[in-house]
């Protein structure tokens, strides 16, 4: 429904943007592109939600096209010419940094979700609240701490 | 008066009103936070969440309504983790010398995250689907549901949990590695990540790209190797 609406209103918006009258008419300055890196991200999310599925990896898809870009990314940065600006200054960059920068925005909904189930909690609430945050504590202190003996070990041993 | 009540019931159902109130109190949630200095206590995600439950509790809209204007922003999740894989290429230097001590405290961090939300809930006298609902507390939500759903524990349950564990981590951690006198942002992104996923590494990158980019491989590597091993866990376990 709401589709049918927009593209109602579709042609009249395009209409304009030919550049033909680019001399007469100041047009917008030439900003970064958005479509491409989205299209790019979201083409490494689908391959990694088909391989997931296709082969029924307990991974999820989005991380395997993490790495799917990535891979692309050492393999085309390797490249003479393609060197460490596009990485930081591309418009990839930009875009992955807009989305990376607004990660918390993205889990609002499923935590407004959250909320409304509180109830689920009932009479343990207290004792729930209390494993959790004494849980992550600990493994917190584990992670780090096996990180940093890790890390000490390693620089010792050669 | 009605043509009040007609806007209203109007704006209500359209995925417009809602989408706009998420990215607003947002923008207000995250800008509060800037205020605070990036103050640990004061976490954007917990605000924002706040900020429209209130709202919605306010205007009696029921959750699936608001959901069909803020599925567009939970949409943008996927792509969002894709994207990490930029600062992970820019950092892949400090990655590469860090491989060991990662891998490492991905095996100790993901048995350690399991075993002591068992240990702890039983401590407290949490009942069996209690204590299942929380073995995958610290994977990224609609894996943890995945692994909940395997092991007999309640999604619903299982998703409130994970932002439990989100949120307190992300709100603990940075006062937790200033007390250590840690310094190494790779070893405290990592933790993060590790223990508190996603909303985790969203403060992790608030922090330090470096810290970012390490949250971001321990909540991938994490869900990985928490649907392996919860299944094989349990059993003893609960």
């Amino acid at each position: 429904m709401a589709a049918d609406r927009a593209s109602a209103h579709a042609p009249a918006t395009c209409a304009g943007g030919s550049g033909a009258d680019s001399e007469t008419h100041p047009v917008l300055p030439r900003g970064p592109s958005l479509l491409g890196p989205l299209t790019i991200l979201l083409s490494c999310q689908l391959a990694g939600e088909v391989l997931a599925r296709s082969l029924s990896l307990p991974i999820p898809g989005p991380v395997i096209g993490l790495v799917l870009l990535a891979v692309l990314l050492l393999a085309f940065s390797g490249r003479p010419g393609a060197g460490a600006a596009d990485l930081t200054h591309g418009d990839l960059a930009r875009t992955a940094q807009v989305l990376v920068g607004a990660l918390g925005l993205l889990f609002v909904p499923t935590g407004v979700g959250v909320v409304q189930q509180l109830n689920l909690l009932g009479t343990h609430a207290v004792g729930i609240l209390i494993t959790v945050f004494a849980s992550s504590i600990i493994t917190m202190l584990a992670t780090v701490g096996t990180f940093l003996l890790v890390k000490r070990l390693l620089v010792r041993a050669p | 008066m009605s043509d009040n009540v007609s806007l209203w019931v109007y704006l209500s159902s359209t995925p417009l009103l809602w989408l706009t109130v998420t990215l607003a109190a947002w923008l207000f949630s995250d800008w509060v936070a800037l205020r605070s200095r990036r103050n640990a206590l004061v976490n954007p995600v917990l605000i924002c969440i706040a900020l429209i439950s209130l709202v919605l509790l306010a205007t009696e809209t029921p959750y699936r309504l608001y959901f069909e204007g803020a599925q567009f922003v939970h949409f943008l999740l996927g792509p969002a983790i894709v994207a990490i894989a930029v600062p992970l290429v820019v950092n892949s230097t400090i990655v590469r010398a860090n491989l060991l001590p990662l891998l490492a405290a991905l095996g100790v961090g993901s048995v350690v995250a399991m075993v002591s939300v068992v240990l702890l809930g039983r401590l407290f006298g949490l009942p069996g689907d209690v204590l299942l609902a929380l073995v995958p507390k610290s994977v990224t939500a609609g894996v943890a549901m995945g692994i909940a759903e395997q092991i007999g524990g309640g999604p619903p349950l299982t998703a409130l949990m994970v932002v439990l564990t989100g949120v307190t981590g992300a709100v603990l951690v940075t006062p937790l590695m200033n007390l250590l006198r840690i310094r190494d942002y790779a070893a405290r992104g990592f933790s993060a990540g590790l223990s508190a996923h996603g909303i985790g590494t969203a403060r992790a990158f608030e922090v330090d790209p470096v810290a970012g980019t390490f949250a971001g491989i321990a909540m991938g590597l994490n869900a990985v190797l928490t649907a392996i091993l919860a299944p094989l866990f349990v059993p003893w376990l609960v």
